[in-house]
């Protein structure tokens, strides 16, 4: 039984299931220690908190395109339709998580740099990455269909997986407003306070498992379109 | 009634329902911050516990309430989104269960003739 089987199957649904209620779970725990537990920042007050929100989602977001990546990879040596529903099915909710990392760094950028936004190398790459997944459902919405579309789609893809490490090291290599960085395998080691960190932890494996489950949701959803269109052109 | 039923019964709803509880424990929690005048956590937090500032460390709350609000609103948009294609899904699949059925009955038919 494959993986993609079981976590549409019978026993996905106890696997989603677990993963919905541990994400509520977790959340609830994540926002009383952001709200309550971590350490205030000396400098920048109450909205260096917004990190605890904006950090794990632009982590997730540049970890979506490397999924979608690895899955079009796999679709164009394979030719399965599941790695092609796997890669659409996080391009789009990769396109969400950048949607939200843009935002929610907008408004912290605005109490902290006193605007919403400026053409910060690491903000632009990252409005690249958003233009990048946009790119991708429109050529799969509106581009040809079927495994032309997808082998398009692996090819932007591609691209944007190229664009994730840009992003990552774009403080290191671009004297930026951005705040260095602090996670990662580029992050000095001991450069965020401990509980800081805790948070930080709490939050990003929060959120990952929040995401898990709406990808394996939409993956599931995305697998019972394709089985219709197939069932459509079985009619005629 | 009826409505309530269908919520708990499908998968969606558990969803819905998990989003309104946590909803109703966020805006309890925002009444809470909203309040909050520090974090009384001990000297060894003193470094960075907000010290005296020239400016009101809590000044910024509406931006951080408002990155909230955005997170779980851009989340439970995209899993309302979902939900109502599931739903366009099942009526799709319904019509094909009719136009298959008709097929059949039809072919069925044609044999007997």
């Amino acid at each position: 039984m494959s993986v993609a089987s079981i976590l549409v199957g019978r026993s996905g649904s106890i696997i989603r299931d677990g993963l919905l209620l541990a994400s509520a779970v977790l959340m609830a725990l994540t926002l009383w220690m952001v709200f309550f537990w971590v350490p205030t920042e000396a400098s920048l007050g109450v909205s260096q908190r917004i990190f605890y929100f904006h950090v794990p989602i632009s982590i997730l977001a540049l970890s979506s395109i490397i999924v979608v990546a690895i899955a079009s990879i796999i679709h164009l040596i394979t030719r399965g339709q599941k790695s092609d529903d796997l890669a659409y099915s996080a391009a789009e909710l990769g396109a969400v998580l950048a949607t939200l990392a843009i935002v929610t760094g907008a408004t912290w950028a605005k109490p902290v740099w006193g605007v919403w936004w400026t053409w910060d190398p690491k903000l632009t790459l990252t409005l690249l990455l958003w233009f990048i997944y946009s790119g991708y459902l429109m050529l799969r919405a509106y581009g040809p269909k079927g495994s032309q579309g997808a082998r398009y789609g692996a090819v932007i893809a591609l691209m944007g997986a190229v664009n994730a490490p840009i992003i990552y090291y774009a403080t290191e290599l671009w004297q930026t407003a951005h705040p260095a960085l602090l996670v990662g395998p580029a992050a000095e080691s001991g450069s965020l306070d401990s509980d800081m960190a805790l948070g930080l932890l709490a939050s990003t494996i929060t959120f990952f498992v929040l995401a898990a489950y709406m990808l394996i949701e939409r993956y599931s959803l995305r697998r019972s379109e394709t089985a219709i269109d197939a069932l459509y052109q079985y009619v005629g | 009634m009826p409505y309530i039923n269908m919520l708990v019964s499908t998968h969606r709803g558990r969803l819905v329902m998990v989003a309104l509880a946590l909803g109703a424990l966020s805006l309890l929690w925002a009444g809470n911050v909203l309040a909050f005048e520090g974090v009384d956590r001990g000297e060894a937090q003193v470094a960075v516990v907000a010290q005296e500032q020239d400016s009101d460390p809590e000044a910024n709350l509406p931006f951080l309430f408002a990155v909230y609000i955005i997170t779980w609103g851009g989340f439970f948009a995209y899993a309302f989104v979902n939900s109502l294609r599931q739903r366009e899904m099942q009526r799709e699949l319904d019509t094909l269960k009719a136009v298959i059925a008709d097929k059949e009955s039809q072919s069925g038919a044609g044999q007997a003739e």
